[in-house]
């Protein structure tokens, strides 16, 4: 058991690579990237949900859970993340 | 090699903290997402005044922040480890930094609320401002809430009995409490300052 | 029986609950609210066309009122089984609870008071409802101390078997959280934290309710383990 080399801290560095992606996606105008606003917004929402993905198995250990409360976790995160993307594009 | 480490982590299948904290936790986050479908069904029917509005704030400032929380969850999740191994003092040092961590970004949260309130006329009356003040305003609550939660983590860690049932039962839930903190701010960031 | 009056006690929760949403909320017509945004015309015409309705709406709602006190205090005994003797929260808790009917009544007797000449000044009537519903739903504290505390006081009970279930505990703890939102009413005429807006009501109101029908089934069913054990 290693205190700081750990699949927790691999998991860390993917969510600082992830928001570095969704600032450029969000602060560079999304034209200049070379896709639309609606896209950018939907792809600034799944890079959202991934990191709570992350966090959520990861961090709050929900991976290592019963597998009924881990699912629920799933479905939390898949339903959450569809009705905010279907909102956005109504 | 770092997958077999963290292989060696696990025993049994666990429930984190306690299954009734699970209630809270995901009915809190629940909550969330209804307002976060609230605020985006608004933003969809005026999206130039949104975006109008939501250009006064700096993004670097939100993602500084972001930045900031996802540090602090970093430290509990080590911190939780160091207390396994009994290395309480290590413990209890880094559940101390990561409330530091909460009051610099309570500290960065409220200057860009002074600064709002220095560039923008009545901004309560602005649908874009009202959410702002309203979910960052929310999460601020949460924040504090989490930093006392810390605070006791942080003695209890320094405890004879730092490892016992409910011992432990209380530092995961504080742990989980303030992780979900730092989740629910990775949605509020690019909502109110990402998205187009 | 044993403790037929913790029974009764905790289902006079449920009568508080009824008369609020049958008299209040359909006798009178308050579900769902007038808009904070609508005009003074608008308002004067509500209580104008529904003024029998409203009057008798309220009095059955505040004749119901105080039936929130003997259910804080069969919670009271189920609290004092859990933390002992110096009953520090159980106290608290009933101070909410008396406070949460006290907060409640206020609103609702300005709504009669605004129901009682809808033939005034509009713009008087029009005050009249701005205080009933401020008064009714701002001071959100009273419920979400209680909640806090009882929430609190069934999360450090260590007894075995406990009095209630962990579970509901943590219910407490996010009842506290959405009942809190009603903090800013005075702030917004729209959205979801006005009077009438999906946060700062519906969700504060749903939650309320859920609570107290919750904890009236937990009382019953811990006073009834209460009895068997002592046979």
């Amino acid at each position: 058991m290693n205190l700081v080399f750990n699949k927790a801290s691999s998991v860390w560095l993917v969510l600082i690579l992830a928001t570095a992606i969704s600032w450029v996606i969000g602060t560079d105008s999304a034209s200049q990237l070379g896709f639309g606003p609606e896209t950018a917004r939907v792809l600034i929402l799944i890079i959202a949900f991934i990191k709570i993905r992350l966090v959520l198995m990861h961090f709050m250990e929900l991976n290592n859970a019963p597998r009924s409360l881990k699912w629920t976790g799933e479905a939390w995160v898949v339903l959450m993340c569809s009705v905010l993307i279907a909102v956005t594009l109504l | 090699m770092i997958s077999t480490i963290g292989a060696q982590d696990k025993p049994s299948r666990h429930i984190p903290a306690e299954a009734g904290a699970w209630v809270f936790l995901f009915g809190d986050m629940s909550i969330f997402g209804l307002f976060f479908a609230t605020y985006l069904y608004y933003r969809g029917i005026s999206p130039a005044d949104f975006t109008a509005a939501q250009s006064i704030l700096d993004p670097n400032l939100g993602t500084l922040n972001t930045l900031i929380l996802l540090l602090s969850s970093w430290l509990v999740v080590v911190a939780m480890r160091a207390l396994r191994m009994g290395r309480q003092s290590l413990s209890s040092g880094l559940l101390i930094a990561s409330v530091l961590c909460g009051g610099i970004f309570l500290t960065l949260k409220f200057s860009e609320y002074g600064k709002v309130f220095e560039l923008v006329d009545e901004p309560l009356k602005v649908d874009y401002f009202m959410y702002y003040f309203m979910l960052t305003g929310l999460h601020s609550l949460h924040v504090m809430v989490g930093m006392g939660l810390l605070l006791f983590m942080a003695r209890h860690a320094l405890g004879v009995s730092a490892t016992s049932p409910a011992n432990w039962q209380f530092l995961e839930f504080g742990g989980c409490y303030w992780h979900m903190v730092d989740l629910l701010w990775i949605v509020i960031f690019p909502l109110l300052y990402l998205l187009r | 029986m044993k403790f037929q009056s913790d029974i009764l006690s905790a289902c006079s929760g449920l009568l508080f609950a009824v008369g609020l949403l049958v008299g209040w909320g359909l006798l009178a017509g308050s579900l769902p609210p007038l808009s904070p945004s609508a005009t003074a015309e608008v308002v004067a015409s509500f209580y104008q066309q529904n003024e029998v309705r409203i009057q008798f709406g309220l009095g059955v709602t505040l004749a119901s009122m105080a039936f929130l006190v003997p259910f804080g205090s069969a919670l009271a005994a189920q609290i004092r089984r859990m933390e002992g003797e110096r009953a520090v929260l159980a106290n608290a808790q009933l101070g909410c609870a008396i406070l949460t009917a006290g907060v409640v009544t206020m609103g609702m007797t300005l709504f009669a008071i605004a129901s009682f000449r809808p033939e005034r000044n509009i713009e008087i009537t029009y005050l009249l409802n701005d205080m009933a519903w401020i008064a009714f739903t701002m001071p959100v504290s009273g419920i979400m101390v209680w909640m806090l505390v009882t929430g609190i006081a069934i999360v450090s009970d260590r007894s075995a078997p406990a009095v209630f279930p962990r579970w509901s505990g943590y219910f407490c703890f996010l009842g506290a959280t959405l009942t809190a939102p009603g903090f800013p009413v005075a702030l917004f005429k729209s959205g979801p934290f006005a009077w009438n807006g999906l946060l700062a009501f519906w969700v504060a109101l749903v939650t309320a309710f859920a609570w107290i029908i919750i904890m009236s089934v937990l009382i019953i069913r811990a006073v009834k383990q209460e009895a068997e054990a002592l046979g």
